[in-house]
């Protein structure tokens, strides 16, 4: 069985797109989209556990009995979210202290029990981490673009660095009603995009 | 009847040896990592401190108010023995008789206290009988308003001055703090905890026999 | 000390509203708040689920300090939300069928709400006493319920109205939630008088 690749990374990044077209994971969604960067770095933890549990939970699909397979795979799960945040801890203290408890709280991201639900456990181990890899990073191309949406209306930056031809301070961008409020626009735009096509 | 019982008992093994596997990963990444991270915390320490005192070598951590989440601490930096600094960490929550009493700070106080929830801070003292600068650790005041409390213009209050040479007060009230525009209650919340800080740093440089 | 868990309960459930101000939450947030009836439902179950969980959590993480394990953390709390919600299911499903169907899948979903996880979590990392994690999950799970029926009320109404075809569904719905978040911001800096 051939694995086109491009083909995987569309359907991760385009047609079936965690956060904008599924529509999953929005606490940390919300939370963590704040600015570019912590963005960034909550889509990449968010890859390196998804394809980790795919992996494990393809590997084991065949011992796990059914009816105890929703609490092995949170087990599994788990245990790589907390791998990530004691290195996260270690190795990176500054993004752990922006994005707090939000570390843990991945392993309650509907993305990473949804796909083991409905991919990793029906598939074989290298088509897993294959879909792993796509949904995480369309989870992060996402999380990303919100990310640098709010930032750059809150103050003009972008990763940190100064793109808007003025410093300005839009607060709200970066609190709570920003947040819904991009989110919900932007999730409109792309279904307006949508509906142009068909 | 028996091989249901048997397929439940299949269950519990996996689910268990599962648990035990997953157990001794963890504790494998834990062993590996506790020690950077422990490293980091002190770190963070280190470098908070170097912001408000003068170059040392060692630091004796002195703990004035025990609270888990608020713990008032006062740092002693020394330099080949002697001492060059003190600072006081601290926050502007609402302290209780009792703790003021422990604090040796003498009544009547008049504690302000922060717009939201609570500022914690640390101030730093130099051995010579001045303030050298605060830096603020965590704060909940409005962003634009009483965040500008970390901008130059208000921070320079606090920037190098001899403690005799100021009424630690804000202006509104009598005092020469030059306080935030539109942010009194912020500026009295700092400016309350420093004095309550100062305080602090009197009772230590007598008992440690400074200037 | 009666003063104080009641400003953390007024707190909690209101000024730091769980899902306006913290975000924690919003999945079934979103997905459950069609009819102020289903609404209020899994609010209640929130609850129920929210307080008990905050109670067990509170003695395991007792039992992971003293075994000096507490790196185990997120993996204990989570089975014992697990395991929790199961047990809900089947109660509810004698106690009432007519709820249980009505939620749904909602209802295994609890598990994977970021709220019940979340708020167990802070209260370890603030270090309440059983008390005062009692009132603070109950009164979080409050501030939910309270959220969820505020919402599903507008939703209810917003079906009268004519919206754009690209706004339908959860575009609208988020940017109520915005709305809804700002006048919640009213509270900030709001002080008790107790």
């Amino acid at each position: 069985m051939s694995i086109n690749l491009k083909d995987e990374l569309y359907r991760g990044v385009v047609t079936e797109n965690p956060i904008f077209r599924i529509v999953l994971g929005m606490c940390p969604t919300l939370a963590t989209s704040t600015s570019a960067t912590n963005a960034f770095g909550m889509g990449i933890s968010v890859i390196a556990v998804l394809i980790c549990s795919n992996m494990v939970i393809s590997m084991l699909r065949n011992i796990i009995p059914g009816k105890v397979r929703i609490p092995a795979f949170i087990v599994v799960i788990a245990t790589f979210v907390t791998v990530v945040d004691l290195l996260i801890a270690a190795f990176l203290p500054s993004l752990y202290e922006a994005l707090g408890i939000f570390i843990p709280l991945i392993v309650v991201n509907c993305i990473i029990l949804g796909r083991a639900e409905a991919y990793a456990a029906k598939n074989p181990v290298l088509p897993s981490i294959i879909d792993g890899l796509v949904m995480g990073i369309g989870f992060t191309a996402s999380l990303t673009l919100l990310g640098s949406m709010r930032e750059f209306l809150s103050s003009g930056m972008i990763f940190g660095y100064l793109i808007a031809p003025f410093k300005h301070q839009f607060i709200l961008m970066i609190l709570a009603p920003g947040a819904f409020i991009t989110l919900g626009l932007t999730l409109a735009f792309i279904n307006f995009l949508q509906s142009k096509e068909s | 009847m028996m091989k249901k019982g048997n397929s439940d008992l299949k269950l519990l093994v996996v689910l268990t040896l599962f648990s035990a596997i997953s157990g001794l990963l963890l504790a494998l990444v834990n062993n590996v990592t506790k020690d950077r991270i422990e490293m980091v915390k002190v770190e963070k320490q280190k470098k908070a401190l170097q912001e408000v005192v003068a170059p040392f070598d060692t630091v004796e951590t002195q703990t004035l108010l025990n609270d888990a989440l608020d713990p008032f601490e006062a740092f002693i930096c020394k330099k080949q023995g002697n001492v060059t600094g003190i600072a006081v960490k601290l926050s502007s929550r609402l302290l209780s008789s009792d703790e003021m009493k422990k604090l040796n700070i003498s009544e009547p106080f008049k504690q302000d206290q922060a717009y939201a929830d609570s500022i914690k801070m640390l101030v730093g003292f130099s051995s010579d009988g001045k303030i050298n600068g605060i830096s603020i650790l965590e704060h909940k005041e409005t962003p634009g308003l009483g965040s500008n409390m970390k901008n130059k213009s208000f921070m320079d209050n606090y920037s190098n001055v001899p403690l005799d040479d100021k009424k630690w007060k804000v202006k509104k009230d009598g005092g020469d703090v030059e306080q935030l525009t539109a942010a009194t209650i912020t500026s009295r919340a700092v400016t309350s905890s420093v004095a309550k800080a100062i305080q602090i740093y009197k009772n230590q440089a007598k008992t440690l026999n400074l200037k | 000390m009666l003063s104080s868990l009641l400003s953390l309960l007024i707190v909690s459930a209101i000024f730091n509203n769980v899902i306006m101000a913290q975000f924690l939450g919003t999945c079934p947030f979103l997905g459950v708040s069609k009819s102020i009836e289903t609404a209020s439902g899994m609010g209640l179950a929130v609850i129920f689920v929210m307080v008990l969980a905050n109670i067990i959590t509170y003695f395991v993480q007792a039992l992971l300090v003293w075994a000096n394990v507490a790196y185990l953390q997120t993996l204990a709390f989570i089975l014992v939300i697990a395991a929790l919600v199961q047990m809900v299911e089947i109660i509810l499903k004698k106690i009432s069928p007519g709820l249980y169907k009505a939620l749904g899948i909602y209802l295994p979903l609890i598990t994977t709400n970021c709220a019940v996880l979340g708020i167990a979590l802070l209260a370890v990392k603030k270090n309440y006493s059983l008390i005062e994690s009692i009132v603070y999950s109950f009164a979080t799970a409050l501030g939910f319920l309270i959220a969820i029926v505020l919402f599903a009320g507008v939703r209810e109404q917003l079906r009268f109205s004519k919206i754009p075809r690209s706004m339908e569904g959860f575009p609208i719905a988020l940017i109520t939630t915005g709305i809804m978040a700002l006048a919640f911001m009213g509270f900030a800096g709001f002080k008790l008088p107790f």
